[in-house]
């Protein structure tokens, strides 16, 4: 009884402490949301120094707030960018690191933490951070981690290489990645840096021999391409190295792209057959089902070929780009299963003929357009890429009957006439490509592939003041745009004193 | 010109831009919603406001009515910034372009409110407004009209949340307005899966190809960072479920305007619209790590209005 008379107290103390506990929690919560906001207030308004002290009573106050990584972040931001107090930003950045591993932090805490010992010349640290991020970030598969994000830290890795002077590190950073996986899909990158960082340190054989890798174990990448392009004399000299397969290959996956696909087919055969045993074998024997996706349209064979015998190819899919090769061809899938429903749905169509025109498989990609335009005639995207697709599998004339028509369906949009000018300076009327480009752009000035093309035709009919106006003007509209580097490659040959010689 | 340059381009060269399909397939059920009295306000610290069932105008009143008006958010002699999304020069039948009645309402009741400017304004051109109606609605309603398609036409702007942007160009016009109203539509897209109010943000930005090539869900969330609009006004009367974000596609008349303050949980809450769950739409996941807004739909206090 008496056990009991203290017992009710007791526990109405512990229950109170409890909620006493709890409301503290919140409140500290609650305060430390408000500190976040009037910190980033203050951010905003550029008062840093007065953000920096509220973010870390943020910090101090919650240790273990879902935010607190994100103040950290902000806080290393400040000192790196404003005080440039690179030695405060590294510890708050390797606390995120060390705090946020395996998460999307860890990916870009890496490029800060090297980036604040790069500004302290601490080179030897900076290589300490690069190196296992890149490892790492090449084996990530989530949306945050980008070729071209992996590429920047590479390039900083080797920069920092280049100032301590060890040419030999960069040699054998990318032999290392190479020999544990050489199947990422920056390979073949890799090995082509690799060969170019021997042929730069003077050993011409061993740059040779990993140029001549590019070309065996990923033929279909463009850096196969490159190296037949700009080393192939290297390679014949060190190695006597024969193109014959390679040729064939090359040959062989532009007949497929142009419904040539018995003599695909066979072509790869041959790949495969001269040298049963080497890395092109592979390569080619992946390229076969690719060939028949192409005739078939059969999205589904192909992404099934994919997942289950990837690893039967120890290069990759030869320098195929897998993962975005997947995407597609389930964009592909999912639009004919909305077909199976639905057969009047023009989208699936569109969205079919895209995934088609994405994988060069012209032929299934205009068989696609068509249907839309038969259910929807007046769709003029539908009409703009039965053109392109026509454009890819070499039927130009059918491309410009396409292009007349999306004229017809969209006469107000400059786009319609930038296509069909294309058409026709693919046929060789460059008279008729010039006037409709000039009427692309009489409907919309600012449009800019009117002006890269009319630049590019005025420097091929050596028009040179033209081509150069309409170049500057391209990348004045567009300084990023995707031909912006090929505008500024011909801007610079036509600027060059040669380059009035030899105009006519 | 063909627009899938860019692609093709990276095709078979790198694996940018890509994930059409991978992203968030969990198929979830839409989130319970308290049908509210006509004519009440909502309160509390997180709340959407979702008016459905009239017509594009009747919604967009309503839904920022149940917000508290308009006066709210726009005080005598401000300048007002709104961005709609005009991102293709289609019809908005289509369903992906903000619908114009959407756009021309809310200038209306900005222009109410006492604003001394509206400019309704994206990085896109003239065609693309005067195609899909938007830049007639406009400027029916007193709006100036911006196709900022001039580099001249921005200002650098520092990102320190941010975790791949350290700075982004964004139009002055709306860095000098003193309340910047966005105007999404709702929409499937093939690199993010869906296309809100954060995505629409891309439109504010100049330089969109950086964004593409170095992760463009991470860029949305920083961008979101330093471009916060005072109120959000998601167009859902119609919306885009396939072959976005230019369409033609499978559309559906969900008659649903969703308002709020909060660009995480507005778009959380959209994206059930889409079968998907809020947290399989990476940009939206980052953002609600960046501190931006609140991504759990059971912490947000969501209302809907019946309309007409």
């Amino acid at each position: 009884m008496v056990k009991k008379v203290m017992w009710k107290p007791a526990g109405i103390l512990i229950a109170l402490s409890l909620l006493l506990c709890l409301l503290t929690v919140q409140l500290i919560q609650a305060d430390g949301t408000k500190r976040f906001e009037l910190g980033n207030e203050l951010l905003q308004q550029e008062k840093f120094d007065q953000a920096l002290v509220v973010y870390e009573a943020f910090v101090e106050q919650n240790p273990n707030h879902r935010l607190t990584g994100a103040v950290r972040w902000t806080m290393g931001n400040i000192h790196m960018r404003i005080h440039e107090d690179f030695e405060t930003a590294a510890e708050l950045f390797q606390r995120v690191l060390a705090d946020h591993s395996e998460t999307e932090w860890e990916i870009f805490a890496y490029d800060r933490l090297g980036r604040c010992y790069e500004a302290q010349e601490k080179w030897a640290q900076a290589v300490q951070v690069y190196r296992p991020a890149i490892k790492k970030l090449s084996a990530y598969t989530g949306v945050a981690v980008t070729p071209a994000r992996i590429g920047e830290l590479k390039r900083r890795l080797l920069s920092s290489y280049q100032n301590m002077q060890d040419h030999q590190s960069i040699i054998d950073l990318y032999q290392e990645m190479l020999a544990e996986n050489p199947a990422t899909p920056s390979a073949p990158e890799d090995q082509f840096q690799l060969a170019q960082a021997c042929f730069d340190m003077g050993n011409q054989k061993a740059a040779a021999e990993n140029f001549a890798l590019v070309v065996e174990r990923y033929p279909a990448s463009p850096y196969a391409l490159r190296v037949q392009g700009q080393q192939a004399d290297l390679l014949t000299h060190q190695l006597e190295y024969d193109w014959t397969s390679f040729d064939t290959f090359q040959a062989a996956q532009g007949l497929s792209r142009t419904e040539q696909y018995d003599e695909a087919l066979s072509r790869f055969d041959r790949v495969i057959e001269a040298r049963p045993d080497a890395p092109m074998a592979y390569a080619a024997a992946f390229q076969k089902y690719i060939v028949q996706y192409r005739q078939s349209g059969d999205a589904t064979a192909l992404r099934e070929e994919l997942d289950s015998s990837r690893d039967e190819y120890p290069y990759g899919l030869g320098g195929v780009a897998v993962g975005q090769l997947r995407d597609i061809l389930q964009g592909i899938c999912q639009a004919q299963a909305t077909l199976a429903v639905n057969p009047q749905d023009a989208g699936a169509c569109q969205q079919m003929g895209l995934g088609y025109y994405r994988t060069q498989a012209y032929q299934c990609g205009i068989d696609a357009y068509k249907q839309a335009i038969a259910i929807v005639p007046e769709a003029p995207d539908a009409y703009n890429m039965l053109g392109y697709c026509c454009i890819g599998a070499q039927k130009y004339e059918q491309a410009v009957s396409a292009f007349q028509q999306l004229v017809v369906v969209a006469p107000d949009d400059p786009n319609s006439y930038d296509s069909l000018a294309e058409g026709y300076y693919l046929v060789g009327d460059t008279t008729a490509a010039i006037q409709l480009y000039q009427k692309s752009l009489a409907i919309d000035s600012t449009f800019t592939n009117p002006h890269y093309m009319l630049g590019t035709i005025y420097r091929e009919l050596g028009q040179n003041d033209k081509a150069v106006e309409h170049l500057e003007k391209y990348l004045q509209l567009d300084p990023n745009g995707y031909q912006s580097q090929n505008a500024h490659d011909q801007l610079e040959q036509l600027r060059s004193p040669s380059s009035n010689e030899s105009a006519p | 010109m063909n627009r899938e340059k860019l692609s093709r381009r990276d095709f078979l060269i790198r694996g940018a831009g890509a994930g059409i399909a991978a992203a968030g397939l969990g198929i979830i059920s839409t989130p319970k919603v308290l049908m509210a009295a006509v004519g009440s306000v909502i309160t509390g610290p997180l709340y959407l406001a979702i008016a459905k069932g009239g017509d594009p105008a009747s919604n967009t009143m309503r839904a920022i009515q149940a917000l508290g008006g308009i006066e709210k958010f726009v005080k005598k002699g401000d300048k007002v910034a709104i961005k709609p999304n005009p991102a293709t020069a289609n019809r908005s039948e289509v369903a992906s372009t903000t619908n114009p009645d959407v756009v021309e309402t809310v200038v209306k009741m900005c222009f109410r409110a006492g604003a001394s400017d509206v400019v309704v304004l994206s990085h896109d051109a003239e065609r693309n407004f005067q195609r899909d109606g938007i830049g007639d609605a406009a400027s029916r309603a007193g709006a100036r009209v911006l196709a900022a398609i001039s580099r001249d036409l921005y200002r650098p702007v520092d990102v320190f949340r941010g975790r791949l942007l350290e700075n982004v160009e964004i139009i002055g016009d709306l860095l000098d307005a003193d309340v910047f109203i966005n105007i999404p539509i709702a929409k499937h897209h093939s690199a993010t899966d869906v296309t809100l109010s954060m995505k629409n943000l891309m439109g504010i930005n100049w330089n969109r190809v950086y964004f593409h090539q170095n992760g463009l869900h991470q860029a949305i969330a920083d961008l979101s960072t330093v471009a916060k609009p005072d109120l959000i006004v998601m167009d859902a009367n119609r919306i885009l479920l396939t072959n976005g974000p230019n369409g033609p596609g499978q559309t559906r008349d969900d008659k649903m305007v969703i308002a709020g303050t909060d660009p995480v949980a507005v778009d959380a809450y959209a994206t059930t619209l889409f079968n998907r769950a809020p947290e399989n739409i990476s940009h939206i996941q980052y953002a609600y790590e960046l501190g931006v807004g609140e991504i759990d739909l059971k912490k947000l206090n969501i209302k809907e209005f019946a309309v007409g």
